[in-house]
């Protein structure tokens, strides 16, 4: 670091001190932890609002708000995944895995901890990787072209061997429907209407944030519902020694953590790489390298939570370099900084490092106080959060729904978001009961569009050629690296190849198996469409969709065939045997196993059956009037929950909505039958 | 969203009551604009997204909007994004509430896009309430100064060179499009770049040689390293009045040999150069509609916004919303055989 950096960082974190700038630091940090909290809303909407606000202060100061509130949404996203396994935000989707079990157990304090103190390291540290960094990254940059894009999106699905755990075969099936749904919309080539079934909707493709509600909340509410019980269970809770054990856990793991924040800086540094699939590549990572993890992460290992966090947090302070380098917003957030970038006379570019780094810096320094301050703020909360863990289930169950509804439909405001969060919540239900890995799922959706957009690009460009450039070559090395360890491992601890195949035998169905044959339906339906497209729409769906079809085949017949052979020969199962299924089931399981069948499905039904009633009250009456109904009706019907507890929760709910989303937020809310109906009742908010 | 003002809420409380609620959009029209607006809430639905310059400068211009609506409401803005904001307009003309409370902006390509033949388009253009078009930026296409490719236009009609464009329905594509189809310029396209910043950047590290749809804006902001290097050669001008701020660059139009070009050529740009248009639903009563265009006219001649505007980088070229009307119905007039031929340039 030279001198002039030096003056540089100095100067900035002195303005930066102003008191007057750090309280607006705070404001933001305030606002955007409170909505990062609110699952699927994230901190966009409120940083658009106030944007037009930012113009007449310094720029150190809109930033720092600006920034506050974008850096702190990510710090506020863990608390309902490790409380409800409801993801905050795209980001922290891998904080489910193990942070919702530590939660059952009864350790939410800890996780919660742990989260906190990991997404701050991991935010400092990754703002200062890139600060440091800085001056080297425009050119270095310049030449991160199309094919290393490519490369790059390529390594982060090779995780999907890692996440599949026990079950490859499933995973890549899941990998492979979930890059052929990233397909749906019109092609960047030919803008051929993919798989859109004749609605405006699916035009721009399948929006992210109803799926990974869907996939990951919906089933751990189902589970909820189902089970009965608080998160928690009867599990003993100690708020207090569980926060102190969560933040030594990241200092013993801190390395971890450092490692984690730079894969978050340098992938968000990264333009076109969705910072949604950050979380799960550290995760893999972690899942990779650390002792004894393939045994205990999805179970409630904190070093799943230490590792998603610490990315999830990181990942602003790199989305920062290619917005100040280039212009090139990094993150949805940053393109709206862009707009505050030159109101106040700055443009983006060389400039940003040369004449203007103090401003540069000032960022950065207001990323990293940010993470402290949004931390702090958590921890001083934590031990009325980690109670929420504690409480009967029909206490959280209507209200966090509620908001689960609109954190969905605020990704378009229609009507698709809605059934694609219940569809996927379907589809992500039965997957967790039946042991399907669902990472693999959301890495295909989220990189797939960039696979197909850069590997088209750099054929088009550069043919062959792309292939020999030695970025692409090494990224290339260790993606197959990632994709063919765990084979390798597996075949090797079996003895041989041979001996991997010895387990086949005759055939055995099971009801169970209908899913792998819906997977298989949905693939050649798909295909079927598929083949009448002109050539450039159609080759990579078709290449992608053959290959998950053949996975799924194979997936059919390994479970169909093995069946039988495994449960014959229980019990003589060598020790390497014993070592490789030793490997946990990458996902989490469901806890009904004390139920029987029937009150599982008959539970589950009456839980979708709620979520339908959800959606049916909304077209006819309007989402807001349907909030009060939905909770009363629940909170009475599944428990005689008192009027005493019933009423205030449905009315103080129904207030926070109405006036967050009609005065703060507004939405575009679609026509109900009721004001279709009465014009005049159209005064209330959602009618 | 459609929240009404204090005396329509009353109004409507009381009609409730006794059951008469047909009665309120009746009362409503007794009103004046006045007080119509007072206490009322004005929602700007934006077709783009929350994080695009496009939304930054209407979110700029609603903000200043309410102190000229007579009876000063607030305005709030929401996005509704989806199909190259065709979202936006369907649920302009079809489902927004059509008293003077919500305009909503899109692309003029969105608007025409009924015209086309598209379907999913479900619109008249012809009869949105057009209030106004706050810009168009001056656009180029420009190729890299270095390296041994074409350095003007002429020489791109003659041999091949690379251009960037984002998806297919774009207007960089289709511009694009339309120099190769109907002028015969030898462009390859690479297509697929993730909006303009991506073809942006492509441009300046030299994986493509050229690019169209750069404004004006961006010279000064995103290229303007580039351009005042002179690493990169604007070497067509796309906008339907030439300007030589940018030193003289040659006008799509010069290039027009037969009549059937130009008649494209003028078709697409003019069209192109309404920018986005901002409209309210069709059929709103007569005096808002006045009332809103008034103000719209008044807001984009104010100091304040003008010098937002500026610093913003957004050339403001106001276009009122009778002009728009105007030049949606002249759009509107062409034979379906015209717009098949549209359709072929664009591919």
């Amino acid at each position: 670091m030279d001198m002039s950096m030096l003056d540089a960082a100095t100067t900035a974190l002195l303005t930066i001190l102003d008191p007057s700038r750090l309280l607006l630091l705070a404001v933001g940090v305030v606002m955007g932890l409170s909505l990062g909290v609110l699952p699927g809303i994230g901190g966009l909407a409120a940083t658009a609002l106030l944007l037009p606000f930012t113009f007449t202060m310094d720029p150190h100061a809109a930033f720092a708000l600006l920034l506050g509130l974008g850096a702190a949404t990510a710090t506020g996203d863990p608390i309902p995944a490790i409380l409800f396994g409801v993801p905050g935000g795209a980001g922290s989707a891998a904080t489910v895995l193990d942070g919702y079990p530590m939660a059952k157990r009864g350790e939410a304090g800890r996780a919660l901890s742990a989260a906190y103190m990991s997404s701050m390291i991991g935010g400092v540290f990754g703002a200062m990787l890139m600060g440091l960094t800085l001056p080297l990254l425009r050119p270095l940059m310049l030449f991160i072209g199309s094919p290393e894009l490519l490369a790059f999106s390529c390594l982060g699905l090779s995780m999907v061997a890692v996440l599949s755990g026990n079950a490859p075969l499933r995973g890549l099936t899941a990998a492979g429907l979930g890059l052929m749904i990233s397909m749906i919309g019109a092609d960047p080539q030919t803008g051929t209407l993919r798989w859109t079934m004749g609605s405006l909707y699916l035009w721009e493709g399948l929006p992210l944030i109803p799926a990974i509600l869907g996939l990951f909340a919906i089933p751990e509410l189902a589970d909820l519902a189902i089970s009965r019980t608080s998160i928690a269970g009867g599990a003993p809770f100690d708020a207090k020694a569980g926060m102190r054990e969560g933040a030594m856990d990241c200092f013993r793991n801190f390395w971890l953590v450092v490692r984690c924040s730079w894969i978050g800086s340098t992938l968000g540094a990264v333009p076109g790489i969705g910072g949604s699939v950050i979380d799960w590549v550290a995760y893999g990572h972690a899942l990779r390298t650390e002792k004894g993890a393939e045994q205990t992460f999805g179970s409630g290992d904190v070093r799943g939570v230490i590792a998603s966090e610490a990315s999830n947090n990181s990942r602003e302070g790199g989305a920062l370099v290619p917005t100040v380098a280039f212009g090139i917003p990094g993150s949805a957030g940053m393109a709206i900084l862009l707009g505050a970038f030159l109101m106040h006379g700055l443009v983006p570019g060389p400039d940003m490092l040369s004449v203007n780094l103090s401003v540069t810096y000032s960022m950065v320094w207001s990323i990293a106080i940010a993470n402290i301050l949004g931390a702090g703020i958590c921890y001083l909360l934590s031990g009325q959060f980690a109670k929420l863990a504690q409480l009967r289930y029909t206490l959280i169950l209507p209200s966090v729904l509620s908001i689960i509804f609109i954190g969905a439909f605020q990704g378009s405001q229609q009507w698709g978001d809605l059934y694609t969060m219940m569809i996927f919540g379907l589809v992500g239900w039965t997957m967790k009961m039946l042991k399907w890995p669902r990472p693999p799922l959301i890495l295909g959706l989220v990189l797939g569009a960039s696979v197909e957009r850069y590997l088209f690009i750099s054929i088009e460009r550069y043919g062959i050629e792309w292939f020999s450039r030695p970025i692409v070559l090494v990224l290339f090395g260790f993606a197959a690296l990632g994709l063919l360890r765990p084979l390798i491992r597996d075949a090797r601890a079996h003895g041989s190849w041979r001996n991997m195949l010895a387990d086949y035998g005759r055939p055995a169905f099971r009801a169970t198996d209908l899913f792998n044959l819906l997977f298989i339906a949905v693939l050649v339906l798909m295909l079927y469409e598929a083949a009448g497209w002109n050539f450039k729409a159609k080759i990579i769906p078709m290449v992608v969709g053959i290959s998950a079809l053949i996975f799924a085949v194979l997936s059919l017949v390994n479970q169909v065939c093995r069946r039988l052979e495994r449960e014959r020969r229980h019990g003589l199962a060598d020790d390497a045997k014993a070592n490789v299924s030793r490997k946990i089931h990458m996902d989490l399981a469901s806890d009904t196993a004390h139920l029987t069948r029937k009150q599982v499905f008959t539970r589950a039904a009456s839980f979708f059956g709620w979520l339908t009633g959800f959606l049916v009250s909304m077209s006819i009456i309007g989402l807001v009037p349907t909030v009060p109904l939905f909770i009363a009706g629940y909170m009475r019907t599944e428990a005689r929950e008192p009027w005493r507890i019933v009423l205030p929760m449905a009315i103080g709910m129904t207030v926070f909505i109405a006036a967050l989303f009609n005065y703060f937020l507004p939405m575009a809310w679609p026509p109900t039958f009721l004001g279709h109906w009465f014009p005049a009742l159209k005064v209330i908010p959602s009618v | 969203m459609k929240i009404t003002t204090s005396a329509a809420r009353r109004l409507a409380v009381s009609c409730l009551a006794v059951g008469c609620w047909a009665f309120g959009p009746a009362a409503a029209k007794a009103e004046s604009v006045a007080d119509f607006y007072d206490g009322e809430t004005v929602t700007l639905v934006s077709g783009f997204s929350a994080s695009g310059e496009n939304d930054t400068y209407f979110r700029l211009w609603g903000a200043n909007l309410g102190s000229f609506i007579p009876g000063n409401p607030t305005v709030l803005n929401t996005n509704l994004t989806g199909a190259g904001t065709l979202i936006a307009a369907n649920y302009m003309y079809n489902q927004a509430e059509a008293d003077g409370t919500s305009m909503g902006m899109f692309t003029v390509e969105a608007a025409i896009e009924p015209l086309l033949g598209n379907q999913a388009a479900q619109f008249d253009p012809t009869k949105f309430s057009w209030i106004g078009s706050i810009s168009r930026d001056e656009q180029f296409c420009a190729v890299k100064a270095e390296g041994d490719g074409p350095k003007t236009f002429d020489e791109i009609l003659k041999n091949e060179v690379l251009f960037g464009t984002s998806a297919p329905a774009s207007d960089t594509y289709r511009q694009t499009a339309i120099l190769k189809n109907v002028l015969g310029a030898k462009i390859k396209l690479v297509s697929g770049y993730h909006g303009m910043p991506g073809v942006l950047l492509a441009l300046e590290r030299g994986e493509v040689n050229g690019a169209c749809g750069i404004t004006s804006g961006a010279l000064e902001t995103n290229l303007a390293a580039e351009y005042k290097a002179g690493k990169l050669k604007l070497v067509l001008q796309t906008s339907g009045d030439p300007t030589k701020e940018f030193g003289d660059v040659p006008s799509v139009f010069d290039y027009a040999k037969t009549d059937d070009q130009r008649e494209l050529l003028k078709f697409f740009f003019n069209s192109m150069a309404m920018g986005r248009p901002i409209t309210a639903p069709p059929a709103i009563p007569a005096d808002r509609l006045e009332a809103l265009r008034t103000a719209f006219m008044k807001s984009v001649q104010d100091e304040k916004f003008l010098s937002d505007a500026k610093r913003l980088h957004v050339e403001v070229k106001p276009l009122s919303g009778e002009q728009i009307e105007q030049r949606m119905q002249e759009i509107a007039n062409h034979s379906p055989e015209f717009f098949e031929r549209v359709k072929e340039a664009y591919k």
